[in-house]
């Protein structure tokens, strides 16, 4: 299973110095990000990735080393993201 | 004109005849009311409001009496916009609360032309600070004190932000203060002109302070907002005023305003330009001088 983001072009995002708010569109709705979520959903908007990449990836990015409960915590955050019509999962 | 320039017999008949029209603000409002108590309470209060004459006025509001069902001897006030009643009836001594709640909820629920926040909004030396908060952080009385001590009233209840230009427009109005917060003021601004008490409203006791006069008079000055704090009333709290993350003040103020989902897109960009344009703090406090020095001090930093 892939997920994929391809309405992160239609956000509007502000910068405030690692913390974003951003704006949906598509359901009006105003999200409070961090950095790591923010690079989660850009990175997802390149191209469908799976879990495993997309945990490779954030962990290059923020210098860490994935163990299980990484994974375990991006997948919730995929979820949520999701439910909230940000993400979604191509089979 | 203003209010207190025309005898009071003139006031009466405008009031039961074609309606008062005064300035509230950007906007103007017409009101009718055939019930001469109110309109005492209204001469003293809204004697430094603007008469309007060759304006279109907004809001067309009127205080209709009628017989309470339960007890017919009874008089019961009741508010209408445009000969609609949003609320049931009140009992008739609190006709002036009823009819400044309902200009506020016609405010609220008919304006989206700007950003509507729920704030207590003053100005000094041409800069604004909001009080963004919801009903019980103490912003009327907060508010009330900081206008009588060198601020300049532009609200103590909207914050309306024209957010094409990125200013406030005043809107001074009758300032609400509840129960015990009367006695405080009363004691604090010996200077204040009060109303009479109305008891055992849906919020208690309510008593209205009158704008000061020079805030009345500069109602047509806009500002810029420079400061944005989120203040909470704790009682034999220290007052403490503490920076908060541009994020977080952004959340805070989106979750405050009236319309910010309704303006959508144009409300995000609305409250980014805000935050990005403004300092940011939360305030706790329980002392009226205390806080007052405070906002001082943070108003006169360069």
């Amino acid at each position: 299973m892939r997920w994929l983001s391809d309405n992160f072009h239609t956000l509007l995002v502000a910068d405030w110095d690692e913390e974003y708010t951003v704006f949906q569109p598509d359901s009006g709705k105003t999200h409070f990000f961090n950095q790591m979520s923010m690079e989660m959903l850009s990175f997802l908007s390149r191209r469908p990735v799976s879990i495993e990449e997309i945990c490779d990836y954030l962990s290059r990015q923020s210098g860490q080393t994935p163990d299980e409960n990484f994974q375990d915590n991006i997948e919730k955050i995929l979820y949520h993201f999701n439910a909230l019509g940000l993400v979604k999962k191509e089979n | 004109m203003t209010v207190n320039q025309v005898p009071f017999q003139e006031f009466l008949v405008l009031l039961q005849n074609q309606g008062l029209k005064v300035a509230m603000g950007p906007f103007n409002v017409r009101i009718h009311a055939h019930h001469r108590p109110l309109a005492k309470q209204l001469y003293t209060l809204y004697s430094h409001y603007r008469l309007v004459q060759d304006e279109i006025a907004e809001f067309h509001v009127r205080i209709a009496t009628e017989r309470s069902i339960r007890n017919p001897l009874k008089l019961n006030v009741r508010f209408l916009i445009d000969g609609q009643s949003p609320f049931e009836s009140f009992p008739e001594d609190q006709a002036l609360a009823v009819l400044e709640w309902g200009i506020n909820l016609a405010i609220a629920v008919r304006v989206n032309h700007l950003l509507l926040l729920h704030s207590a909004v003053v100005e000094k030396e041409g800069a604004a600070v909001l009080f963004p908060a919801w009903p019980g952080s103490g912003k009327t009385t907060l508010c009330t004190a900081l206008c009588h001590r060198g601020f300049r009233l532009f609200s103590d209840e909207f914050g309306l932000m024209d957010y094409q230009h990125g200013v406030f427009f005043p809107i001074p109005r009758l300032m609400p203060l509840k129960n015990e917060s009367i006695a405080v003021i009363r004691k604090l601004l010996p200077q204040a002109v009060i109303g009479q008490p109305i008891p055992n409203t849906h919020k208690g006791t309510v008593a209205h302070v009158r704008p000061p006069e020079e805030s009345m008079q500069l109602s047509e000055n806009t500002a810029q907002a420079r400061w944005i704090v989120f203040p909470k009333w704790i009682a034999q709290a220290e007052t403490r005023l503490e920076p908060i993350a541009d994020a977080e003040a952004f959340m805070l103020l989106a979750s405050n305003a009236f319309n910010y989902e309704v303006l959508g897109a144009s409300g995000f960009r609305a409250v980014e330009q805000l935050v990005a344009s403004c300092d940011c703090y939360t305030l706790t406090y329980s002392d009226l001088d205390e806080v007052t020095t405070a906002l001082h001090h943070l108003t006169d930093e360069p």
